[in-house]
């Protein structure tokens, strides 16, 4: 019996699937007429191949579904938890900047413009509570107030304005300010906060869907 | 099932829509992937690490066959899991005949109906993945691929990113030593199973 050589395996092979152009079909199927051992390892080929296409399917063993978790999804921040971070972060800015620059804005008095316009005659006397040794020498000394005072009630008397704001309701120093800085940390603390809770939320409700 | 409305929805981010390409393309991964492993656990790992897989890559699929596609995917993984059987040898602590007594009979699709039936489907499934089992890697892919997954050899092909001459010699050489193998368990075949008549 004539041994195959691969060559005719894979020519077989390929005849079985239709692979073959018609003039080689055409060729093979002569030697197949003459060659009974190569009609017989066509057959076995085509019975193999049959067991093969026959072989019993598996099913998946379970749901191979993906959980967001598994697939990486995040869950969609809500509009609200954005505005929420948003509004804590400038909070925090703000508060940096307020820190750093020594306090609010609202460390200068905040009164109606007259009352800015009475401020030069009051200043001093802030300026000499809280005067430093190098400005001692341009600022009046305290023993100098009485002094002062005549100038003071002679401007008063100028302005009725000034008459209407009593010194008594000026803030002290820093005290807007430090107010300020608390309502900035509290209002960062609650937006970040309230931030925090949406996103926790949206993902507790998308993993639990999944 | 709309698979290309399914398949733009997952490319948008939605995951029920791909749930529901997953649902129905499982079996068939499952199935490439036990045939090409030959152990259900590594199996059934290769399939979720395929799907997770297609998800993050599927904004990248360029439309063709999905299935193809996602075949690629699943190959590719049991290519990873076989290196990484090679480097780390795993035996079972069962023997073959003991995993397949206790194999669940929701795995064969083709459940007969009767008792018979069934032990012989059993046996015949048994009989081909020990053959495939014992052919080279490169031989078992193409068998698997053209011959139980029913792909042409140009898919198979595109695949395995391979010329079409290799598949078709892959293929001839795989038939040919699975014939060996099967015929030394011929008589546990069914009846049914005759030598057919030659046709393409």
């Amino acid at each position: 019996m004539k041994t195959l050589t691969t060559k005719d395996l894979q020519t077989l092979s390929a005849y079985l699937d239709g692979a073959l152009s018609p003039r080689a079909s055409r060729r093979l199927e002569a030697r197949l007429a003459q060659e009974p051992a190569l009609q017989q390892t066509l057959d076995e080929l085509a019975w193999t191949r049959q067991v093969l296409r026959r072989a019993p399917k598996r099913r998946a063993p379970r749901s191979f579904v993906l959980s967001p978790r598994m697939a990486g999804v995040r869950a969609p921040v809500p509009p609200l938890a954005r505005w929420s971070q948003l509004a804590a972060m400038l909070a925090l800015v703000l508060l940096f900047f307020v820190q750093a620059g020594g306090g609010l804005p609202g460390n200068m008095p905040v009164a109606e413009a007259p009352i800015e316009e009475a401020a030069p005659l009051i200043v001093p006397t802030y300026r000499e509570a809280a005067s430093t040794s190098a400005e001692g020498d341009e600022m009046p000394p305290e023993k100098d107030a009485p002094a002062a005072a005549p100038l003071m009630a002679e401007e008063q008397a100028a302005s009725p304005v000034a008459d209407e704001t009593p010194t008594g309701l000026m803030p002290e120093p820093g005290e807007n300010g430090m107010f300020g800085q608390v309502v900035l940390l509290g209002v960062a603390l609650l937006a970040g906060g309230l931030s925090i809770v949406l996103r926790y939320n949206a993902h507790r409700r998308l993993h639990a869907s999944g | 099932m709309e698979e290309a409305r399914l398949i733009h929805q997952a490319q948008q981010g939605g995951l029920d829509a791909f749930n529901q390409l997953v649902l129905h393309y499982q079996d068939q991964v499952y199935n490439l992937a036990w045939r090409i492993l030959g152990d259900p656990d590594a199996a059934a790992d290769v399939t979720q690490d395929t799907f997770i897989a297609a998800f993050r890559k599927i904004g990248g699929f360029r439309g063709g066959s999905f299935c193809a596609w996602l075949l690629r995917i699943a190959t590719n993984r049991c290519y990873d899991e076989l290196r990484r059987q090679k480097r780390r040898p795993v035996r079972p602590l069962e023997t073959e005949d003991d995993d397949e007594k206790d194999a669940p009979r929701r795995w064969l699709a083709d459940s007969a109906p009767s008792v018979e039936a069934q032990v012989a489907s059993r046996q015949l499934d048994a009989a081909i993945q020990r053959c495939l089992d014992a052919l080279p890697e490169h031989f078992r892919l193409a068998a698997v691929l053209i011959d139980i997954e029913g792909l042409s050899y140009q898919q198979a092909a595109r695949l395995l990113k391979k010329p079409l001459g290799t598949i078709r010699s892959r293929l001839a050489r795989a038939r040919a030593r699975l014939r060996d193998c099967l015929q030394q368990v011929r008589e546990l075949f069914p009846d049914d199973f005759r030598l057919p008549d030659v046709t393409s």
